[in-house]
């Protein structure tokens, strides 16, 4: 499971830090929240004490309502739970007795201007985001035809060349050589560069080429969601290459099934027209066009037929 | 499959020309090889893929080799880097 600073979280959301607590590198490990009203009335059973804490007009009302012994001894237990971090919603400013209770757990206590459900919003998009699973892939994403299309195969198939000509017909390179992908939901993977190479791409002979400076901004986009995978090998003459397109291939990537499509090199074969189809192609079978299945069902009608008339 | 770390003595760090000394040695062996850096991982035969990793000097850095001649491509590699990159064997 990855994490992420509080320091960071702060930056990104634009808070403002009340109360620095112990340290500000404590680590958030999820991206749920927790609104802490029913602890404050005493309920601490289930208890969420490793998500972020927010107080909102609510609780901070709730709060300052209380009689000040039962207050201190609740925030005592509340804050002696491990709690990360405190966030309070709408700028209100922070009692004294919350100050000391979070300062004897050196407890940070952060603070947002916007309103909380707005902040709590903002803040579990951004944790789910930072937080999401990652690994690097060796290959080159494209965006082709708006899917985007990663080009996997060893080193020396003809991956860069291949997106290189694909740029050429106008489509966009998202990255080169290492592809940082994110599972962003159940069922989506985002790709992106490194920051370093971002839109470099290297051509054996020539060496590292800018695409945006060389194709300019229309042949390059920051990051894609991946939508299929195609795998460049080495034309094998024993192998059985799919002639029909009725079965589908996979390939799992963080648990994302993606259909993979084999593409087997041969010189003078040109790729990135091949690339081009395969990916018309899967769009058309996901809207329900399937042309192998198609000269099936003629076929099968046809002998229908004929076996018919000879009856 | 074989794995050794490293800490990059290089003054100006894994930058351009020592990374093509890697990968190019990298290269000339059939064992995929990686290198890693804290969470990254990087493939040791491809240029972008070693730069995006940002080294430096004083990173420390792990070689990991595997496949049919992964033992005399760590040799070679460790005398690489041990080397601090330099051409001569």
């Amino acid at each position: 499971m990855s994490s992420i600073s509080i320091e960071d979280m702060i930056k990104v959301l634009d808070m403002e830090v009340v109360y620095k607590g112990k340290s500000l590198s404590i680590d958030i490990e999820t991206s749920d929240i927790n609104r802490p009203g029913l602890q404050f009335a005493g309920f601490f059973d289930y208890f969420a004490a490793e998500r972020v804490q927010v107080i909102g007009k609510v609780e901070m009302t709730y709060l300052d309502s209380m009689e000040p012994d039962i207050r201190a001894e609740r925030l005592e237990r509340f804050f002696s739970s491990g709690i990360p971090c405190v966030l309070i919603s709408r700028n209100m400013e922070v009692p004294q007795y919350l100050l000391d209770a979070a300062g004897k757990y050196g407890c940070p206590i952060i603070r947002s201007k916007k309103v909380t459900t707005s902040i709590i919003h903002r803040m579990i998009n951004y944790l789910d985001s930072a937080l999401a699973p990652r690994i690097t892939r060796h290959g080159v994403l494209v965006d082709v035809y708006g899917e985007g299309v990663l080009l996997m195969g060893e080193s020396g198939i003809g991956k860069s060349e291949t997106a290189l000509e694909l740029i050429k017909r106008g489509h966009r390179l998202v990255a080169d050589d290492a592809v940082e992908i994110k599972k962003v939901a159940e069922n989506r993977l985002i790709g992106d560069s490194p920051d370093l190479i971002r839109h470099f791409m290297e051509i054996r002979g020539i060496g590292i080429i800018d695409i945006k400076a060389m194709y300019g901004v229309g042949a390059v986009i920051n990051n894609k969601a991946i939508n299929m995978v195609i795998y460049l090998e080495f034309w094998d003459n024993s192998k059985e290459y799919d002639r029909l397109g009725l079965s589908e291939d996979h390939m799992e990537i963080l648990g994302v099934k993606l259909p993979k499509v084999v593409l087997p090199v041969r010189p003078g074969r040109n790729l990135a027209i091949i690339v081009e189809v395969a990916v018309r192609n899967w769009r058309l079978k996901q809207m329900g066009y399937n042309a192998a299945r198609e000269l099936d069902n003629r076929l099968n009608s046809m002998i229908q037929h004929n076996t018919m008339e000879q009856l | 499959m074989i794995e050794k770390e490293f800490i990059i003595e290089n003054e100006a760090g894994l930058h351009a020309r020592p990374a093509a000394r890697l990968i190019k040695l990298a290269g000339s062996f059939l064992s995929d090889i990686s290198i890693i850096r804290d969470n990254k991982t990087g493939n040791a035969k491809s240029l972008l893929s070693v730069l995006a990793l940002g080294i430096y000097k004083g990173t420390k850095i792990t070689v990991r080799a595997d496949g049919p001649d992964e033992i005399t491509a760590m040799y070679k590699i460790s005398k690489l880097i041990e080397n601090n990159f330099s051409e001569e064997d």
